[in-house]
């Protein structure tokens, strides 16, 4: 934990549809997220981990409640407020990695702060930095489609963390990734959380990732159930792969310092 | 083996989502099927006008003249014919039968004359002149006498008259205005005599009234019923004497052996000289002039006089171009047509891909698919067609199949042909090879198909150009469509150019600190290599110019005939028709683009790009092929003109070269209208995408 609470979630409520058929998919969601953790969001398909995520986001609106991230209230920004909230605080991993394909991997990186109008040197340095941190350095030319899927999460991971983001919200970001390559994807998650001081939000339905993650919330039915195998200071219990102080242990791609070896990533899931 | 049955609710299915791009297709082909339905016989309606109009305006009658038989006697005399009114009726029967069926039913009954040579008055008046003249038609033409009576024999019938003999006295009747004029009455002498001073003997018998002075036969010899001014010089007055049949032996004998003129008439009636028979009736004139007897030869041969040929020559050299330059029209409206359906077929496909693909990895056979896909396809062109032939009936005096066949058989085979290679595809087994030199001989493969193809029409276009040179516009169908091919030769070098262009620019502005030029720019770079859409601008924006020079030539023309103004009509019926369809072709190719454009959009919205910023994004997407083909369509225009405005024969319509002035208003209309267009396909395509909530991209991808 590196600090207070980044998010804070009062009172959610979304309900999709309406009379006999409508679909409670939150309610009355309340929880915070501190500052510079990675959470865990787990639960089974339709349990409202997307929902949850997309109001976080500011990419939907609760029926009621509230959603504050660094201090915002979200709920109650306009489109244009939206827009520069996702410029300057929120950003996103998707599933399907949503990289733009006629750009080259640098160019995917730096697009956030081409937005920010950030100057074309910062903004070149900034993207090496990046790509050389998700292990890409040298594929910084190459377009989407020549990449493999590992590496195009790492591309959209590298572009979420561009603009210095507070809050990093990620869906099933393993969701199209074989077991191994998912794995080196969560470790990143990881290591940038620690290294780029981020506070990471993560849906995932595998349960081998939870053990990277400082907090697991499990959603159910459009409920919160913390997990039980949480310690009152937020670490997992006895988790497999944690050590005592609560980090991954002996995992590949990490540095015994816990930063990410962003170079062996980059190798391994190519 | 049991034939597979379509499934029916997946095909109504399919209808009802894609109504859209279905009834546009639709729309479209009652629209082409329309004008090319109406066009041949609104066409052969204006020939058949143009044909009258020349045949009223420039006469075309037929006239045929014969020698008299001799009238000489025993012993150096001449002997009175009492029958010679019969002979002149023989004569009539004869030219009537030589003139074969098909050209007698587009003639009026025919007249016969039988006319002196011109006497002068020698009452010491000045100019006045005097001819005697027999006319008879079929019971006619009719007269009342109001005073007198008809000429009657002044000898008996079968009198001889020595050569050298005194005048041979004959009577006339005069009409009321020419007897006013001349101040006679029945039973006066009238004093005339011929060119040497050789006196005649003419007696008035009685002073007629016509029973109708419209009579045709009446419009050959106008001075037998009021006096004619300025028919013999200027100052002059003709007047004529109407001989019966009774006094024309006498006529005869007051006269040299050949001084009176036996002709027949033939008047040509326009109400039955259609353009259907001018082939028939212009080759029937002119066997008739070839086989006519010489018109100094001393015998009884027909010999024929007629104008006829010419103004039928004439006429249809006019109507042949004007056909052959509608034709040019009515092509580039069908090539436009066929690639808007093309366009729409591969926007259908699109949008069904996943549906195709998942009907066939469940393992239903492509012949199902395709005759399901055919199935809907035929039944929504079918009414089309039937639509828009019903309304071409509704405008035009009948319907022509001869042209739409294209455009149907387009509408009804291409969206079931992309739709089956699409499923066809789902389960090919057709992996991209491991190995680099494959892969490399894979691209090439593809390369050099779109490469063979673009050969083909570029060299299609080429012999299209030589054939219009060689042959004329009137060459047949391969000189005519000389516009519309080197107009989809030309979009098809554009399409070559613009990735070239895109890219470039991207280059450029990636260097710059405008990040909506570079997502726009990154857009339509992804976007510019698609062929279609860019052909279905750029033909028509340039086959629009190049009817819109035509209307333009044509409208400036000094002779405006029928025939010109109905080119007129359908050049600028083409060039409104074009760019409309240029502007579906935006449509449809905006749609099909649309979901992987704002799939991008949605993506740079969640990296904090403002709603109005991703319409600008959009726009930049949309303008480029826009831009192209509002620049360059009228460029190539203008080269399609110079290219092939020389071998349109406009000339014959126009009565002379017609200047080439580019109606540019009209020009930058057009490209002003699809500029516009992208504004307002841009608001439209966000206003319908924002109903579909941004969070749906973040788990699927998906806009």
């Amino acid at each position: 934990m590196n600090g207070g609470p980044l998010v804070g979630v009062r009172g959610v409520h979304r309900r999709y549809g309406s009379g006999a058929t409508a679909v409670h998919a939150l309610r009355d969601v309340t929880f915070e997220l501190a500052a510079g953790t990675m959470t865990a969001l787990v639960g089974r398909s339709g349990s409202g981990k997307t929902t949850l995520l997309n109001i976080i986001g500011g990419l939907d609106r609760p029926d009621s409640g509230t959603v504050h991230v660094d201090g915002t209230d979200v709920t109650a920004l306009d489109e244009d407020g939206l827009s520069l909230l996702r410029r300057e605080k929120v950003s996103y991993v998707f599933q399907t990695f949503g990289l733009i394909p006629v750009l080259s991997a640098a160019e995917n990186v730096g697009a956030p702060l081409r937005l920010a109008r950030v100057p074309p040197v910062e903004r070149e340095r900034r993207v090496a930095l990046l790509l050389d941190l998700v292990g890409l350095a040298a594929h910084a030319e190459q377009r989407p489609g020549e990449l493999s899927g590992g590496q195009q999460q790492r591309v959209a991971i590298a572009r979420a963390l561009a603009a210095s983001p507070r809050l990093l919200i990620a869906d099933e970001p393993t969701g199209q990734l074989d077991a191994e390559t998912g794995l080196s994807v969560m470790a990143l998650l990881r290591g940038v959380v620690e290294s780029e001081g981020v506070t990471a939000l993560v849906s995932t339905h595998d349960p081998t990732m939870l053990a990277l993650a400082d907090r697991v919330i499990r959603i159910n039915d459009g409920q919160l159930d913390e997990h039980p195998g949480i310690r009152s200071d937020g670490r997992l219990d006895e988790h497999p792969g944690t050590r005592s102080d609560g980090r991954l242990d002996e995992h590949p791609g990490m540095r015994s310092d816990g930063k990410l070896d962003g170079r062996a990533n980059g190798r391994g899931d190519s | 083996m049991r034939i597979p049955a379509p499934h029916w609710p997946s095909v109504a299915g399919r209808a009802r989502a894609d109504a859209g791009p279905l009834l546009l297709a639709a729309v479209v082909v009652v629209a082409i099927t329309l004008l090319a339905g109406a066009m041949p016989p609104l066409l052969s309606a204006t020939a058949d006008a143009a044909v009258r109009d020349a045949v009223r305006s420039s006469g075309g009658d037929l006239q045929v003249h014969s020698r008299m038989e001799g009238d000489d006697g025993p012993n150096g005399s001449r002997v009175r014919h009492p029958r010679l009114a019969e002979d002149v009726d023989d004569f009539r029967a004869r030219a009537t039968d030589e003139l074969g069926p098909g050209l007698r039913a587009a003639l009026h009954p025919p007249v016969a004359t039988v006319i002196s040579p011109t006497l002068k008055i020698t009452d010491g008046s000045v100019l006045r002149t005097f001819q005697l003249a027999y006319v008879a038609r079929d019971g006619g033409p009719d007269v009342t006498w109001i005073a007198g009576g008809p000429p009657r024999p002044t000898d008996s019938e079968t009198a001889a008259v020595p050569y050298g003999a005194p005048p041979w006295p004959v009577q006339v009747g005069l009409s009321e205005a020419d007897a006013a004029a001349l101040r006679l009455r029945p039973g006066d002498r009238l004093p005339l005599a011929d060119d040497q001073g050789n006196v005649k003997k003419v007696q008035i018998s009685g002073v007629f009234r016509p029973r109708d002075s419209a009579d045709p036969a009446w419009r050959l010899l106008p001075s037998l019923l009021s006096p004619v001014a300025g028919a013999d010089g200027a100052g002059s007055t003709r007047f004529a004497g109407l001989l019966s049949r009774d006094s024309l032996p006498d006529a005869r004998l007051a006269f040299g052996q050949d001084e009176l003129r036996r002709t027949v008439w033939f008047t040509p009636d326009p109400a039955r000289l259609t353009w259907a028979v001018v082939p028939s009736v212009a080759a029937k004139v002119v066997g008739l002039k070839a086989a006519s007897g010489s018109s100094g030869a001393r015998d009884g041969s027909l010999k024929w006089e007629t104008r006829l040929d010419g103004v039928l020559r004439n006429v249809s050299a006019q109507v042949h171009a004007a056909s052959a330059q509608a034709s040019v029209l009515l092509i580039t409206l069908l090539a436009v047509a066929i690639l808007v359906l093309l366009l729409a077929a591969d926007l259908l496909v699109h949008r069904r891909a996943p549906a195709l693909t998942a009907a066939r990895q469940r393992g239903m056979s492509l012949p199902v698919i395709g005759g399901e896909l055919l199935l809907e396809s035929a039944v929504s062109a079918l009414l089309a067609t039937a639509a828009g032939l019903g309304l071409a009936r509704a405008v035009a005096p009948g319907v022509s199949w001869e042209w739409i066949a294209p455009v149907v058989v387009t509408a009804v085979a291409a969206g079931p042909a992309f739709g089956t290679l699409t499923a066809a595809r789902a389960t090919r087994d057709r992996r991209v090879p491991a190995n680099r030199s494959a892969r490399r001989w894979m691209r090439n493969t593809g390369r050099l198909r779109r490469a063979a193809l673009e050969t083909g029409v570029l060299v299609a276009a080429s012999g299209s150009v030589i054939a219009l040179y060689q042959r004329g516009i009137g060459g047949g169908v391969l000189p005519a469509s000389a516009p519309a091919l080197c107009a989809l030769a030309g979009g098809l070098l554009l399409a070559r150019a613009l990735p070239l262009g895109t890219r470039f620019a991207l280059k450029r502005l990636l260097r710059s600190r405008r990040p909506l030029a570079v997502f726009g720019a990154a857009r339509a770079a992804a976007t510019s290599a698609r062929v279609l859409p860019l052909l279905v601008l750029v033909t028509s924006v340039a086959l629009a110019s190049y009817a819109l020079t035509l209307g333009a030539a044509v409208g400036h023309g000094t002779a405006a005939g029928p025939l010109a103004a109905g080119l007129l009509r359908l050049a600028w019926v083409s060039a409104v028709t074009l760019p409309v369809l240029g502007l579906l072709g935006l449509a449809l190719g905006a749609a099909a683009g649309a979901p992987e454009r704002w799939q991008t959009l949605t993506r740079l919205r969640t990296l904090g790009l403002r709603p109005r910023e991703a319409r600008w994004v959009a726009a930049g997407e949309l303008l480029p092929p826009v831009v192209v083909a509002a620049v360059g369509g009228p460029l190539l225009g203008a080269v399609l003109v110079r290219l092939t405005f020389g071998s349109l024969d406009l000339r014959l319509l126009t009565g002379a070269d017609p200047a080439l002035a580019s109606p540019w208003w009209g020009l930058g209309l057009v490209a002003v209208v699809f500029l516009a267009a992208v504004a307002v396909v841009v608001p439209v395509e966000s206003a319908l995408r924002r109903r579909r909530r941004l969070s749906e991209v973040l788990r699927a991808g998906g806009s």
